[in-house]
């Protein structure tokens, strides 16, 4: 191994040329590749980015990097070793912008320790800390450091986090420092400590005792109060039951009274009882139980209100014990007890007096008095004294006296009396106390102690007690609790006793009057409850239990109440039902179901009527939330969107929701949902309601199903369909059969009137029947009418119009239901056209008939007159005026015999391509050249039946009549050969044509049109536009006839300025080709031939070519007559025969015989010729024509003539007749 | 016009590097635009798979490599002169 330099050991030139050479490698690299490359490798492999790639890869880094930083919602700032901030990322610094004013420093470059370290103030504590925490961190004392801060903006209380983190690598190079914004989650928790704090406050604080009790009678939550009373520590009295430290001998009642809450058959219960305490002792309270139920019914648990009545209870035995006292001391103490009236007459006495006096009931003392037990020797100064005493009203306390009695015995008495006063305060009597005087002091210690016993129990029990008279004018006793309960003094009250009603409370003041007044006549106790109020204002409630004290001979003596300030227990009582009366109502009194979730979305309420919707049974009721909703969602049909909704809600917890869900069983549910918000705008949770609303909805989709069966049937229906307003006339509706039928969008129905649509003609008899319609003296009513189109076109219609209102009530709107019949009317029409037609062209031709005999005799004698006359010239002259016009004359009737068909015409099969470019010829020759003429002929336009001379006469008069529209403007005519095929709908629509293939000749202008009126008669004889003179109006019922005669049918379409066009139909001759009608034999047929045809017309040529073919030839065509002539040189055999035209340009047909004739002198030759009649064979004979073949030429005559030429005889043309 | 041939083409770059970044532009550019559905590009980075590119004996990135059709072809850079580029790999007929 070779020893390796260390840097130092390297000279510093060498280190500064290897750099050297490294850069100019580095440029001459880059010099190379022109900049394009990134890095190059050694052959080790190990690729070496060039300088500037190896920048950018770092910028790449670091912008990446600081996207990251700046897309995380923490602040971060990234402090160096020493703490001093390097770089910070987005939330940082926009946190920093938010918050200059608060932490105008937090920026790059600052050192964070420092910050921290001067931080002073109320947050300085924590800066400390973080400064220490972080400088912990970059020490390396410690791997992480965190914290929550408050950090309190001017506007809003805030928290955050503060972690701090190494910045990783093998020793601590900076550190991490991020803040999180916390204070929601703060606040959160905060609020839910203030909730909790609030509620166990109140739970613990509550005077008396507020307990959770298990339904199986275990505590289980227990606030201070009950601990306080029981004497127990909480976590003790939460391991037992109420049952263990019940008073057994209460313990079956309130058992009992659980059993009927628990079966529902009460709602709360409340009852006294004891319980035992701790350390032994009882202690006696008022409680109070209700129930509490979950979402099933089932019970949770019960909450116990409990009161400590101890004392009041003690009070009551006190004065149980009291009246046994008095009771047990009148009849068992030794001492002698008596009353006496104010005669000193005994009205009670004791049991140790009567026994002492012999008696044995003490009522048999009644109404004696001493002398009937003492000697006089006692008796008489005995007597003496109590009057006195009853007289003075003072008393006589224990005077010691002898007592000399009948049976001799003496005793020593210490005898007390006092006088008895009624409630007037009146002396009615004395009682009276002897005792024996030894036993005396013993007895009064006794009952001195007694008397104290009771005094410090009365003024000790909560509860107040008083006596006082049975008329309530004297007020002898009130305890000292009296004060605590009115706040009045008892002073004020003994001094002035019939106050006590002024303390009631107005309202409850005549019922407890009536009560204290039933007490006074009579009735044994009274138990009331009412209201007092103290001098503050204050009202507080009070048990007030009173009962009458009476004298032996059941005289009221005086009334002892018992006063229980009850106010605490009303207002538990009061706020208790308040409450279960609103959630009972609420929940309860709805068909709605309702669920209530708490802030984290648990169930906290659900009522019965949101079990049954849902139809969850009970034992999953019992089970947790998520069970519950995992089997409402098997209930849904849709759970994924069922499920998606709730997890929505969840997470937008303002949000409002309504929507319906499907059940499987089909029920639909309406659910609503909303937050449930605190005054303060606080979450509480969110309630859900569920409504049943499936036979409304089912009732909507029947509805809906009804309109759209409707909607359809009105949509889709073959005849038009329109609602229309009656009192305006105004389109309510229309389906798309009614908008075909009048040409109108929807739109633009409703904004017409069916009379705006209708054909003025028919206007006024619509309004008619609209207005009997409307007055109710028709119901419904149908009528055959037109529409006026938006195109100027009618459209004649059936129509059936019914009051959609009920009959005697206003009108509304009605239905028309409309048929189009224009077909229908278009061909009655047509039939009427035809059936006029009919009978002018009998009457024409029959006067036409008698007339021409009549111009045949005019002629022939004028004639004859002529030949015969001599001399004359003048008459001579006239004569030949008269012969010129019978001409004249006799021309008419031949177009009016042409138009009545009268004259019998022979008809061949033919094609009609030729006639049309023969009648184009003239046409051309007849009308000026401003007229463009323009033929479209097609070669596929079948063979028809007709007689060539009427198609060219028809074309004519068509052609002219066009020429005369343009009016001597310039324009256009068209003459078009077509095939067309005739379908059923057509047919119907022009009686004359049957379905089938037609070839259609129309003649087309430019001109000026014509207006429908002009359009109907336009066939008629001698009707015309032109004025007169200039027309015989018999041209278009020449041509109507001539097509009438071929079977054919004539149309004509036109609009006024736009020109007329008139289409003839020839029906298809589909018998053998060579059958004519009119002529005699059959047409020979070739034998395959070979015939050259030539014609400089390409269509002829082509037309030739094609006939030809058909009749069993070889045909070839040309246009050109140097074609000709070549294809003849180069082999003079290879025709047969030549037909030529006549007439064409360069070369005459005679010319290109002569030169054929030159290259074969027996090549038989036929010459077809338009109108130069002055050719006859003979002459053309010379140069070897064969025959003269006259166009137009029909398919036999071409037959003829080829045959006959081919067997050398000379064929006579056929067509003699000019054609025009 | 229909290229029968399946282009196959391998191209070594150096991470997100400029140069690398341009070639691996304009040759999906010009795959897309010559080459439509027939053709396959793999990138390869020499400095996750430094190995790979020693056994192709990659001394400079980016380098474009054909594989198919063959013979093999190198081209280094940026690939931005389509003209060339398309000269080198074969497809001026494409481009013309």
């Amino acid at each position: 191994m070779k020893p390796r330099k260390t840097p130092a050991s390297l000279e510093g030139d060498e280190v500064a040329t290897l750099i050297e050479t490294l850069h100019q490698t580095e440029r001459r690299l880059e010099e190379l590749t022109g900049g394009e490359v990134d890095t190059v490798s050694s052959g080790s492999g190990r690729p070496f980015v060039l300088r500037r790639a190896q920048e950018q890869l770092q910028r790449n880094d670091a912008a990446r990097q600081n996207a990251i930083l700046n897309a995380l919602p923490a602040h971060i700032a990234m402090l160096d070793a020493q703490g001093t901030i390097v770089s910070v990322n987005e939330a940082w610094r926009q946190f920093g912008r938010a918050n200059l004013s608060v932490d105008p420093g937090l920026g790059v470059g600052l050192n964070y320790l420092d910050v921290c370290d001067r931080a002073r103030g109320p947050r300085s504590t924590e800066a400390h800390e973080v400064a220490a925490g972080i400088r912990a961190v970059l020490g390396g004392a410690a791997p992480s450091f965190s914290i929550e801060y408050p950090c309190h903006g001017p506007a809003e209380q805030r928290w955050f986090l503060l972690m701090v983190t190494p910045v990783t690598g093998p020793h601590p190079h900076g550190a991490v420092v991020m803040h999180l914004n916390i204070t929601e989650r703060r606040r959160a928790v905060q609020e839910l400590r203030e909730s909790e704090a609030r509620f166990s406050g109140a739970f613990v604080q509550a005077p008396s005792g507020v307990a959770l009790v298990a339904p199986d009678g275990r505590w289980l939550k227990v606030n201070q109060a009950i601990c306080d009373l029981l004497g127990y520590p909480e976590a003790e009295l939460l391991t037992r039951t109420f049952q263990d430290i019940t008073h057994p001998e209460d313990l079956a009642a309130e058992l009992e009274h659980v059993r009927h809450l628990i079966a529902g058959e009460i709602r709360t219960y409340q009852m006294e009882k004891r319980y035992i305490r701790a350390h032994g002792g009882l202690v006696t309270v008022l409680l109070n139980v209700s129930l509490v139920r979950d979402g099933s019914g089932q019970p949770v648990y019960f909450i116990s209100h409990i009161q400590d009545i101890s004392a009041r209870k003690q009070a009551e035995l006190m004065l149980q014990r009291e009246q046994a006292l008095l009771s047990s001391l009148l009849s068992t103490i030794p001492d002698h007890i008596y009353v006496k009236d104010r005669q000193s007459r005994f009205i009670r006495i004791n049991n140790s007096m009567a026994q002492r006096m012999g008696l044995r009931d003490p009522g048999a003392a009644i109404g004696k008095s001493d002398v009937d037990f003492f000697t006089a020797e006692h008796a008489q100064p005995a007597f003496q004294q109590e009057q006195d005493m009853m007289a003075t009203g003072e008393s006589i306390i224990a005077v010691e006296e002898k007592e000399t009695w009948t049976d001799g015995l003496v005793t020593w008495a210490s005898s007390t009396k006092v006088p008895l006063r009624n409630p007037a305060g009146e002396i009615v009597g004395l009682i009276g106390v002897s005792r024996d005087i030894t036993e005396r002091r013993e007895v009064l210690v006794a009952l001195r102690e007694s008397n104290e016993k009771f005094s410090q129990l009365a003024d000790n029990i909560t509860d107040a007690f008083w006596i006082r008279s049975p008329d309530m004018k004297h007020i002898y006793y009130v305890s000292p609790a009296f004060e605590k309960i009115w706040g009045r003094s008892v002073a004020s009250l003994l001094a002035h006793p019939h106050q006590w009603i002024d303390f009631v409370l107005g309202e409850d003041r005549a019922r407890v009057q009536g009560a204290f007044d039933a007490l006074t006549d009579g009735s044994a106790t009274l138990e009331i409850e009412y209201r007092i109020v103290r001098p503050s204002g204050e009202i507080r409630w009070v048990l007030v239990r009173g009962f009458q004290v009476r004298n032996s001979t059941d005289q009221p003596l005086r009334h002892i109440g018992i006063v229980t300030d009850i106010t605490e227990r009303k207002k538990v009582e009061a706020d208790l039902q308040e409450k279960t009366a609103l959630l009972e109502a609420q929940l309860n009194s709805t068909l709605d179901g309702i669920l209530v979730v708490d802030g984290e979305n648990r169930k906290i309420l659900q009522n019965q009527r949101c079990i049954e919707l849902w139809q969850i049974p009970p034992e999953i009721v019992r089970q947790n939330d998520e069970k519950q909703v995992q089997f409402v969602m098997t209930r849904t049909k849709h759970p994924r969107q069922f499920a998606d909704k709730i997890r929505h809600l969840y997470t937008h917890p303002d949000e409002i929701s309504r929507d319906e869900i499907e059940l499987v069983d089909g029920t639909v549910l309406d659910r609503y949902s909303a937050p449930v918000k605190g005054k303060e705008g606080r979450y509480y949770g969110r309630i859900w309601t569920f409504r049943n609303i499936t036979q409304r909805k089912q009732a909507d989709d029947a509805l809906r199903e009804s309109e759209q069966r409707f909607k359809t049937l009105f949509e889709q229906a073959a005849v038009g369909v329109a609602l229309v307003e009656v009192a305006t006339g105004c389109f309510v509706q229309a389906n798309q059969r009614f908008c075909d039928i009048t040409g109108r969008t929807r739109q633009e129905l409703k904004q017409l009137t069916f009379t705006a649509i209708t054909h003025p003609q028919d206007q006024n008899r619509d309004l008619e029947l609209m207005g009997q319609l409307k007055a109710g003296a028709l119901r419904e009513y149908s009528r055959e009418k037109r529409y006026q189109r938006p195109d100027g076109a009618e459209s004649w219609v059936s129509v059936t119009i019914s009051a959609m209102w009920p009959a005697g009530e206003p009108p509304g709107l009605c239905i028309g239901i409309v048929q189009d019949i224009t077909a229908r009317k278009h061909v009655e029409e047509h039939l009427l056209q035809a059936q006029k037609m009919e009978a002018l062209g009998q009457f024409s031709g029959g006067v036409a008939h008698d007339f021409n005999n009549i111009l045949a005799a005019i002629s022939g004698y004028t004639e004859l007159a002529r030949m015969q006359l001599e001399g004359a010239p003048k008459v001579r002259e006239h004569l030949d005026a008269v012969i010129k016009a019978a001409n004249r004359a006799a021309d008419l009737v031949r177009q009016i015999l042409t138009f009545s068909r009268q004259q019998k015409q022979t008809r061949e099969v033919l094609l009609l391509q030729a006639i049309v470019v023969e009648s184009m010829k003239l046409m051309r020759a007849t009308i000026p050249s401003t007229v463009q003429i323009e033929a479209l002929i097609a070669s596929d336009a079948p063979t028809v039946l007709a007689n060539a001379n009427q198609v060219h006469q028809v074309l004519m008069n068509l052609a002219i009549n066009g020429w005369h529209a343009l009016k001597n403007h310039p324009g256009q005519l068209q003459v078009k050969l077509e095939k067309v095929a005739v379908d059923a709908a057509f047919a119907a629509e022009n009686p004359e044509l049957r379905p089938g293939t037609y070839a259609s000749l129309s003649v087309s202008d430019t001109g000026c049109g014509m207006d429908q009126a002009t359009l109907r008669r336009v066939f008629e004889p001698f009707f015309t536009t032109k004025p007169v003179g200039e027309g015989t109006g018999l041209g278009l019922a020449v041509v109507h006839g001539i097509i009438d005669s071929h079977d054919g049918a004539v149309t004509v379409h036109s609009q006024p300025g736009e020109g007329t066009t008139f289409r003839l139909y020839f029906p298809e001759h589909v018998g053998d080709t060579t059958a004519g009608q009119s002529e005699a034999g059959p047409t020979p047929r070739g034998q395959g031939e070979r015939v050259l045809v030539v014609d400089d017309e390409d269509m002829l040529a082509e037309m030739g070519a094609n006939l030809l073919d058909r009749l069993g030839y070889t045909a070839e065509s040309t246009t050109s007559c140097a074609q000709a002539l070549e294809l003849v040189r180069a082999d003079p055999s290879r025709f047969a025969l030549v037909l030529t035209d006549q007439t064409m340009p360069g070369m005459t047909g005679l010319q290109l015989a002569t030169q054929l004739r030159e290259i074969r002198p027996d090549l038989p030759l036929i010459l077809m010729s338009g109108y130069n009649l002055s050719l006859t064979t003979d002459r053309v004979g010379a140069p070897g024509i064969g025959n003269i073949l006259q166009k137009p030429f029909t398919l036999h005559s071409l037959g003829l003539a080829v045959h006959a030429t081919l067997a050398g005889k000379s064929h006579a043309p056929h067509g003699t007749n000019p054609p025009y | 016009m229909k290229h029968p041939l399946q282009f196959k083409f391998l191209l070594y770059v150096a991470d997100d590097t400029q140069n690398s970044v341009l070639a691996v532009a304009n040759l999906r550019a010009i795959c897309q635009a010559h080459l439509p559905g027939h053709h396959e590009i793999e990138v390869v980075d020499v400095f996750k798979q430094p190995e790979r590119a020693l056994a192709d004996r990659v001394f400079m990135t980016p380098l474009l490599i054909r594989l198919a059709p063959v013979p093999v072809r190198r081209i280094v850079g940026t690939l931005s002169q389509t003209d060339k580029v398309l000269r080198a790999l074969g497809l001026e007929s494409v481009a013309a």
